[in-house]
């Protein structure tokens, strides 16, 4: 079915229209909460919160607006709230990982837990553009940033992602 | 590194034919072409499933309570008991219809003191509605906590939407103090906090 027509039936409250939604997105939102919040837990609460947050403000969207940058700017925003209230600057080290030789999971790991150490913004727009594959203009209006914003935040993470994992003699 | 190309293309100052004339003779962006490839494809990898099996039952009754909430089954004897909520709220709305009344007789040649003073008047009884939703909520969030969680969570998140609206009423209002549409919208939010806050009042006193 077409994705306008199912937010059709989601502004006329259908609950088998949101789960349209939640087979489409379930995924990229569970990996960017993730890779946001750093816990399952907390991912998954964040979906939640999302998708009660969508079918509050669902009959303010506009249909000629794209609705993916829409939902992510729903779930972001509240990843943001849910760091700021908790304040829960978790300072996940690489030291941390118990890591053996430099498998290919190994570098994942060690890649995962560089990202997690990235400022807020920083990591929203890397996590965005590198893993769920956003363009930098859907970043941007997802974000509520300019594009200039957005190009820095992901240079700069690249940069330091790949100083992390130098130091660690993680190399191509 | 010597070269400063490479940043300049990522950071988009120069453009992606210029950047490749340049890379055909410049080691040090090759290097750094390279290894953005690599961790890209390394980051592209992270992009594992993610298993939530009880996800989607945790949202779609979340959604069916609001649902339930929304069509406004009231819980017993609820709305006598917030009968004079109600009766304040609405006198309120007198006061608020009066200096908006003021106010937009401003623009039909009304001295432009008088229409100052309502603003001013407006403003000070804002205030105080504000102050007492602020004592009736400092009343109110601890007994959010014996709540059962799921209604916890729904009442946080309500309010925190309601706050939300608020805060950008206020400064929008900050910008144009005069604005008679943002302030009907402030006080519906009020409004919609004061009965939330009261819900969860009558329920926390319920359970």
């Amino acid at each position: 079915m077409d994705e306008k027509e199912i937010i059709r039936r989601c502004q006329e409250n259908d609950l088998s229209a949101y789960k349209m939604i939640y087979d489409r997105y379930e995924q990229p939102l569970l990996h960017t909460a993730l890779r946001i919040l750093g816990q399952q837990q907390d991912a998954e609460d964040a979906v939640q919160t999302t998708f009660l947050k969508l079918y509050r403000g669902i009959h303010n969207y506009r249909l000629d607006s794209q609705f993916s940058t829409y939902l992510f700017r729903i779930m972001i925003n509240h990843c943001y709230d849910v760091l700021r209230k908790k304040r829960r600057a978790r300072i996940q080290t690489l030291e941390d990982a118990h890591l053996g030789q430099d498998s290919k999971d190994d570098v994942r790991l060690y890649l995962q837990k560089a990202i997690s150490t990235l400022p807020e913004k920083m990591k929203t727009s890397f996590v965005l553009f590198a893993v769920e594959g956003f363009k930098i203009k859907e970043i941007a209006q997802i974000m509520e940033v300019s594009l200039g914003t957005v190009k820095t935040n992901i240079f700069q993470a690249k940069m330091r992602l790949r100083s992390e994992l130098s130091e660690h003699q993680i190399k191509e | 590194m010597s070269c400063h190309k490479f940043k300049k293309y990522e950071l988009g100052k120069i453009g992606e034919q210029e950047f490749k004339d340049h890379l055909k003779s410049c080691a040090t962006c090759q290097a750094e072409i390279k290894q953005d490839a690599w961790l890209m494809s390394l980051a592209k990898s992270l992009k594992q499933p993610v298993e939530a099996p009880y996800l989607w039952g945790r949202i779609e009754s979340t959604l069916k309570g609001e649902e339930k909430a929304r069509e406004g089954t009231p819980v017993k004897g609820y709305r006598w008991r917030l009968l004079p909520a109600f009766g304040a709220a609405v006198l309120f709305l007198m006061i608020i219809s009066v200096g908006l009344y003021f106010l937009l007789g401003q623009k039909t040649g009304e001295p432009g003191l008088l229409a100052e003073k309502a603003l001013i008047k407006v403003e000070k009884k804002e205030n105080e509605y504000l102050q007492a939703i602020g004592e009736l909520e400092e009343r109110v969030l601890p007994k959010m906590a014996s709540l059962n969680l799921e209604l916890m969570l729904l009442y946080r998140d309500r309010l925190e939407t309601i706050d939300d609206q608020i805060n950008r009423c206020k400064e929008a209002l900050g910008e144009n103090p005069a604005n008679a549409h943002i302030r009907r919208y402030l006080l519906a939010a009020l409004q919609d906090k004061k009965e939330t806050l009261s819900e969860i009042l009558e329920l926390a006193n319920e359970s």
